[in-house]
This record gives structure tokens, C-alpha cells and sequence, in this order.
């Protein structure tokens, strides 16, 4: 029960805690949840309600127990957050001579019309960008702890070329993780009642929406993915626990376009048998002139 | 236009140095002739080498086990290495490649 959460523990990812959302119309309360996932297909229609923690259910079918404490509507099913990327900043405090470490270094690249040097690493898996004045960025990383690793590795790496290098001003820089809802999204009628949010749909098909506590740039597709770019993993999840309800209004049953187009991108196999079936990701037709 | 004096460490250029430098020794020719030599040397080789060249070489290996690049030169360290031509197979532990640009060099075609 605790270990379907340790895949995403190991990436330094807390499960998004059932902290009160402030929706008016569901009411939900503050429950915290022990660390467990509830998978897509477990996600229960609107009115039914939400199968408890699994330990509590006898029955081999996924029968709901009620739990007297939980509403009857739906609750916040748990949502998976992957970090997909880290990207952080350090100085080593001294000046880089670039053309030594080109020549010396393991597995580096220099190109001079960008003037810095660009240095790899195969775990954790990251790249580094080497300026003369001692301050790198490494990116690639997948939690902020293996950002910190890398970094500290790179740091020695300099050591051993035979700079006066010492690991300082180390800050994570950005965060970008990306969660999907277990449901898909009204995005034209999302951006119409936030106005802050942008939504261009000859330019990026997902609407942009800006948070400012915390800082965060969120972008959410109809499909109900979402990618979050803040400053922290915190900031990741708290955006995340913001923009839920307000998502959560605009949700819509996944149609059948949606999810076979779901699974046309996970499973790119043989095309669709009958060729004159048009599988359009149609978002909110009903309401697109209203 | 200056080549690539990439191929002066293959056996035929270090022969080739080794060749002029002994006669230099023996006073036959001056150090000038011989620069002039090993740069004519360049141009030769690599224009041999990209126009009478006809074989192919394909290989594989089973790590790159690091990788540079800069002043436009690529150097590759490899790991078990199978170098295979049609009919032929060397298999090696560690190979270093050296590789410069073919686009920009444009020599007397």
C-alpha cells in the first residue's frame, strides 16, 4: 500500500496532499491521504463516491466501502506529479580557462561562437554549461537532490583538471514537472472565464496560465495534461494544488476522440482499420460560440 | 589553402618526417625543403584519400567511452570495437578516433 508511492518518492516527489481546496461547490474536506495512488481507471464518475484507502476493502472487486467521514461527491483521486527536468546554477569561485578543459576533459565540447564549454555526465545523467568566469549551470536533472549531486560532481571534475575550485551559490534555478488530470479539460472555456490565462490556439494548442504565489507557468491542455515551470518542487506541487479546482470545474468525460488518440500516443502501433474514420481531438464543441 | 595536417602521425607520414629528417642530417636538403614536403604531403593525401578512395568500412562499438570536441575536431575513445569491410571483421578493445571536418577543406578537386 505505502510502496506504490516509493517509484515516485525516489524522484523526491511528495504526493500531492489533500490540503483544502476552497471548492465551494464540492466541499471537500482536508483529508490527508496516506501515500497511496489511485489509478486512472479506478477515478469514479461524479456521485459516486471514492473508494477509500485499498487495505479497507475486503471484496476482491473494486466494490466502494463507505468511509462515513468522506463526502458523498468525488474526492481529489491522487495525482502523480513526475519532475522532468531541474536545472540549477553554482559558481566554483575561480576563473575557467576553457580551452584547458576542452582539451584535457572527459567527455566535453567547445564551441567557441557560444564561448563556453559544454560537459556531460552519465550519472545522473546531465549536461553542464562551463563559462570562463566560474559559473556553471547543469541541467537534466530529475530531482533537486540528483541537481545537487550532479553539480558537486562537476565541481569536482574541475578539481581534478587542476582548478582552484570550490562549490559555492548553489540554487536551483528552475523546475519543470508535468502531471496529467484523470480527466479532460474545457480549455476554451477555461481561458474565457480567466482572463489572466492565455490561450492562442494558432500558436501552442494548451493555454498559459501565470501563477504569483507561488511563481509558477502553467500550461494545460485539453487532454487534461498539465506542465508546471516554477522555481522549487514545492512550487510545482503547490501549483498544482491550486490549479486543480480550478480545472476541476472545467473537466470534461474524456470522449472517445480523446482517449483514442491517448492511445495512439502511447502505443504507436498500425494505423486506425477503417480509414475514413476522422478522429478529431474536438475541444468543447458545444460551447466554442457561446 | 592549407589542409588538414591531420594524416603527418600515420605510418606513411611519420616515414615520410623520418625519411626527410635523416637527410637534413646528412646536410642533402635544408629544413625549408622538408616543410615544404610535408605540406605538399598534406595536400597529396587528402586529396587521394577523397578521390581514389573506393572502399567501405563500417563499425560498431560496444561503448563510447568518452568523446571531445574542439577547434572543430571530434576524438572518440571507443570500447570493443568490430570493424567490419564486405568480407572482413577486426575486432579491437580500444579505438581513438580523430576526426575533422570534411565540408569546409575544398582543395583542387
Amino acid at each position: 500500500m505505502f510502496d506504490m508511492a516509493t517509484l515516485i518518492q525516489e524522484n523526491g516527489i511528495k504526493e500531492l496532499s489533500k490540503a483544502s481546496h476552497n471548492v465551494v461547490n464540492h466541499g471537500m474536506t482536508t483529508h490527508a491521504v496516506a501515500s497511496h495512488m489511485v489509478p486512472d481507471h479506478e477515478y469514479c464518475e461524479a456521485g459516486k463516491p471514492e473508494p477509500p484507502e485499498p487495505q479497507c476493502i475486503d471484496t476482491d472487486v473494486a466494490m466502494v466501502q463507505q468511509d462515513p467521514k468522506e463526502e458523498d461527491e468525488e474526492e481529489t483521486p491522487e495525482i502523480d506529479i513526475m519532475i522532468n527536468n531541474v536545472v540549477c546554477s553554482f559558481s566554483v569561485k575561480c576563473h575557467l580557462n576553457l580551452r584547458q578543459i576542452a582539451l584535457n576533459g572527459v567527455n566535453v565540447e567547445f564551441r567557441r561562437e557560444n564561448g563556453m564549454v559544454t560537459m556531460k555526465l552519465r550519472r545522473p545523467y546531465t549536461t553542464a554549461s562551463i563559462w570562463s568566469s566560474g559559473r556553471i549551470t547543469c541541467t537534466g536533472a530529475t530531482s533537486e537532490d540528483q541537481a545537487k549531486v550532479a553539480a558537486r560532481r562537476y565541481a569536482r571534475a574541475l578539481q581534478k583538471l587542476g582548478f582552484q575550485a570550490r562549490f559555492r551559490n548553489f540554487r536551483v534555478v528552475n523546475v519543470l514537472g508535468t502531471c496529467r488530470m484523470p480527466f479532460g479539460i474545457r480549455i476554451i472555456a477555461f481561458s474565457k472565464k480567466y482572463k489572466e490565462a492565455d490561450y492562442e490556439p494558432e500558436l501552442h494548442p494548451g493555454v498559459t496560465y501565470k501563477l504569483y504565489n507561488p511563481k509558477a507557468t502553467l500550461k494545460i491542455f485539453s487532454t487534461g495534461g498539465v506542465t508546471i515551470t516554477a522555481r522549487s518542487v514545492s512550487d510545482v506541487q503547490s501549483a498544482v494544488e491550486r490549479i486543480f479546482p480550478l480545472v476541476y470545474e472545467f473537466r470534461k468525460p474524456r470522449t472517445t476522440a480523446d482517449d483514442e488518440l491517448l492511445r495512439q500516443k502511447r502505443a504507436p502501433a498500425a494505423p486506425a482499420d477503417d480509414p475514413m474514420h476522422l478522429v478529431t481531438l474536438s475541444d468543447d464543441d458545444k460551447d466554442a460560440w457561446e | 589553402m592549407s589542409s588538414y595536417q591531420l594524416y603527418r602521425n600515420t605510418t606513411i607520414g611519420n616515414t615520410l618526417q623520418e625519411s626527410l629528417d635523416e637527410l637534413i642530417e646528412y646536410g642533402q636538403i635544408t629544413p625549408n625543403i622538408a616543410v615544404k614536403v610535408m605540406l605538399q604531403f598534406d595536400k597529396s593525401i587528402n586529396q587521394a584519400l577523397s578521390n581514389r578512395v573506393k572502399s567501405r568500412l563500417t563499425f560498431k562499438a560496444g561503448k563510447l567511452n568518452t568523446y571531445r570536441f574542439c577547434d572543430n575536431v571530434w576524438t572518440f575513445m571507443l570500447n570493443d570495437v568490430e570493424f567490419r569491410e564486405v568480407q572482413e571483421v577486426a575486432k579491437v578493445d580500444k579505438v581513438k578516433i580523430v576526426a575533422c571536418d570534411g565540408k569546409n577543406v575544398d582543395d583542387r578537386r
